[in-house]
């Protein structure tokens, strides 16, 4: 009767196996809660005057939208097609919930009572320089909350450029259309769905 | 010539091939030919083969407990029944936690949020197509709107109390993959594979839920045939629509023509299936 001690003993140490150590190991996922710092945050702030690798921030034009303490008025590259659908694509992501998809302010989010932004369409804001586009996405505006951490700066300027599009289209008539598009834009209502 | 040698069993042309026993002097004693023959014998519990011989000898000795003899022949069935309840134990949703919704600081719903509001996945989790880490949206995102909305609604306390103090909310994670495996986002989103395919009908969930195991299987079953994979470009982040459920590999030209286009800068299923592209 030597066995049952001898399986007993492989049985305990088959136990001892199921350890969770491998499935979870020093190694911090991002979010995960640590004891190691007082607010059990494993995500920490940069330090101060540190730059991220890559982005060192050389170009006022860029990355601040003022030149001089002037905001600026222009892109700080010429606006490519791929630029624009990126820039519709952010829009839509970020700002359409309140401003709408064409930039009225009629988003569904103000539909449930968020106060109603201006429409992008107001003369004010078809006048505005680009750089005070660039100011509100970062900073903020009035009630609006600043799109810093969300929006990198040159997706900034992509929705700044579709943002102009926008407008464009708005007060664009048929005339402006290359005679050659006119066919595609009747067949397909636009690329916008018709803005 | 073949110098036969050994015994005579062994020797060629010789008509019993192998015995199994006890080695005694004078040859083989209480041995069992392994035959065709024999081997149905036990099995089907039919006559042994004549001119066979049974002669086992006793296992048990007369003071072995009936208890003791039951449990030996139990014992195998136990260990073969208690390895299949273990087996789909560990993919019933007890253990994995699928379609489980958890508790929440704030009672979350992705229904109300997505579903209903329309809001994009990527306003909330925001690095899915640029970090292996989908990222949960910090509580200044949820104040961009509920700093105007629902500024008084006491399901948002947590919110706003982690506003003012400055401690991020703690909500309960529903995926979490062992450490020892790397997963992606950015390239499976990337490519076009929408998140429906992996975290199931989220913007239809009140609370949120995981939709599946998680476990290696699921992941390989999806690598070993990644053409299916693929969603139309425009359905990536959207709900299925109907154009998308719809949406058939063979019925669509251009479906499969899209998907043949993913699938060119796609590794073979060689490498997606490789140990070290997710253990490494
Ligand atoms: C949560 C709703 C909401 C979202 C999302 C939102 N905005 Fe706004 N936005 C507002 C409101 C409300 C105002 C008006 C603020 C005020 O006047 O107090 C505003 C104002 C503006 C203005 C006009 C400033 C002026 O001079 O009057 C611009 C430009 C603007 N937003 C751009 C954007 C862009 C670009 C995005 C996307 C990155 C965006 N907004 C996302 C709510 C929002
Ligand atoms: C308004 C912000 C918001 C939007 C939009 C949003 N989510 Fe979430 N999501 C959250 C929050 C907050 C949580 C954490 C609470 C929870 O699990 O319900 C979460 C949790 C999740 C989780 C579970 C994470 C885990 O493992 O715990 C998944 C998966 C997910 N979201 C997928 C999606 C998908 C897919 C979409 C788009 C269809 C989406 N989310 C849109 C805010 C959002
Ligand atoms: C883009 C705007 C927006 C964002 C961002 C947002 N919410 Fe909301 N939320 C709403 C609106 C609008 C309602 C009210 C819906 C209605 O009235 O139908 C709401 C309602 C709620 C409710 C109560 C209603 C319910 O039954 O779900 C909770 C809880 C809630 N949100 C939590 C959150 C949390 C947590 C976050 C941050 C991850 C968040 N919300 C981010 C717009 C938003
Ligand atoms: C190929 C399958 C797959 C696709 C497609 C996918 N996810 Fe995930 N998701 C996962 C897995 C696996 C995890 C668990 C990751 C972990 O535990 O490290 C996860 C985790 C998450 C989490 C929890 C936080 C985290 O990053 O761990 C969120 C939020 C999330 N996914 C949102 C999304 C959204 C939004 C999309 C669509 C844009 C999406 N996922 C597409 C498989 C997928
Ligand atoms: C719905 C299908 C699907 C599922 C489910 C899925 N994958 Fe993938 N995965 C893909 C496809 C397609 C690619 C190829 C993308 C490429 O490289 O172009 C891929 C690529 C990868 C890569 C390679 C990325 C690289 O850098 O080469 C890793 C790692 C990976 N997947 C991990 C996982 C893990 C871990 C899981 C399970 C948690 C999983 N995947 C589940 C479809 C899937
Ligand atoms: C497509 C991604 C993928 C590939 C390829 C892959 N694994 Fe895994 N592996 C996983 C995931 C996901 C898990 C489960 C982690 C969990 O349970 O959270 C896992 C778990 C495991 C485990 C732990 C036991 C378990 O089932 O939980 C072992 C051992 C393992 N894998 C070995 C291998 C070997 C050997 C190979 C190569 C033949 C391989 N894996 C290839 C994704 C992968």
């Amino acid at each position: 009767m030597k066995t049952p001690p001898l399986l007993l003993t492989i049985a305990v140490c088959g136990l001892v196996g199921c350890r969770y150590e491998m499935r979870t190991d020093s190694r911090l996922k991002p979010y995960q809660e640590t004891p190691f710092f007082a607010d059990r945050n494993s995500s920490r702030p940069l330090v101060d005057g540190v730059v991220p690798r890559g982005e060192a921030r050389t170009d006022d034009f860029f990355y601040t939208g003022e030149i001089n303490g002037h905001l600026v008025r222009g892109f700080p590259a010429p606006v490519t097609l791929e630029q624009l659908r990126k820039g519709r694509e952010r829009f839509n992501i970020y700002c359409s919930v309140c401003h709408g998809i064409t930039g009225v302010g009629d988003g569904t989010i103000v539909q449930r009572g968020f106060p109603a932004p201006p429409s992008f369409h107001e003369q004010r804001l078809r006048d505005a320089p680009e750089g005070h586009f660039f100011h509100v996405i970062t900073y903020g505006y009035g009630v609006m909350y600043s799109y810093a951490s969300r929006v990198e700066p040159a997706e900034r300027w992509a929705i700044i450029a579709y943002i102009r599009a926008l407008q464009l289209a708005r007060s664009a008539r048929i005339d402006d259309v290359p005679p050659g598009e006119r066919a595609h834009l009747a067949e397909n209502g636009g690329e916008n769905g018709g803005q | 010539m073949i110098q036969a040698r050994g015994p005579e069993w062994m020797r060629p042309g010789c008509r019993r091939r192998k015995r199994i026993g006890t080695r005694q002097k004078g040859g083989y004693r209480s041995g069992i030919r392994i035959s065709r023959e024999n081997i149905r014998g036990a099995f089907l519990v039919l006559p042994p083969a004549r001119g066979d011989r049974w002669n086992m000898p006793q296992i048990f000795s007369p003071r072995v407990s009936l208890w003791f003899k039951t449990a030996l022949i139990v014992a195998p069935f136990a260990v073969v029944l208690g390895g299949l309840a273990a087996y789909r134990f560990s993919y019933s949703s007890y253990p994995t936690q699928v379609n489980l919704p958890l508790d929440q600081p704030v009672p979350f719903s992705h229904q109300h949020h997505v579903g209903g509001l329309g809001i994009d996945c990527q306003y909330c989790h925001t690095t899915v197509t640029k970090t292996a880490d989908a990222g949960m949206p910090d509580t200044y995102t949820c104040m961009t709107c509920h700093s105007q909305i629902w500024t008084e609604a006491p399901v948002l306390q947590p919110v706003r109390d982690s506003l003012s103090s400055r401690m991020p909310i703690r909500w309960t994670r529903l995926h979490n993959l062992a450490d020892y495996v790397y997963f992606d986002h950015s390239i499976h989103v990337n490519k076009g594979i929408s998140c429906t395919k992996c975290h199931g009908d989220v913007e239809s969930m009140p609370i949120t839920w995981k939709k599946v195991t998680l476990q290696m299987g699921w992941c390989l079953e999806c690598h070993r045939h990644p053409a299916a994979a693929f969603s139309p470009p425009d359905a990536v982040f959207q709900p299925p629509q109907v154009f998308t459920l719809n949406w058939r590999l063979d019925a669509d030209p251009d479906a499969k023509r899209f998907v043949q286009k993913q699938l060119a800068g796609v590794p073979s299923v060689r490498e997606l299936t490789d140990c070290w592209t997710c253990h490494r």
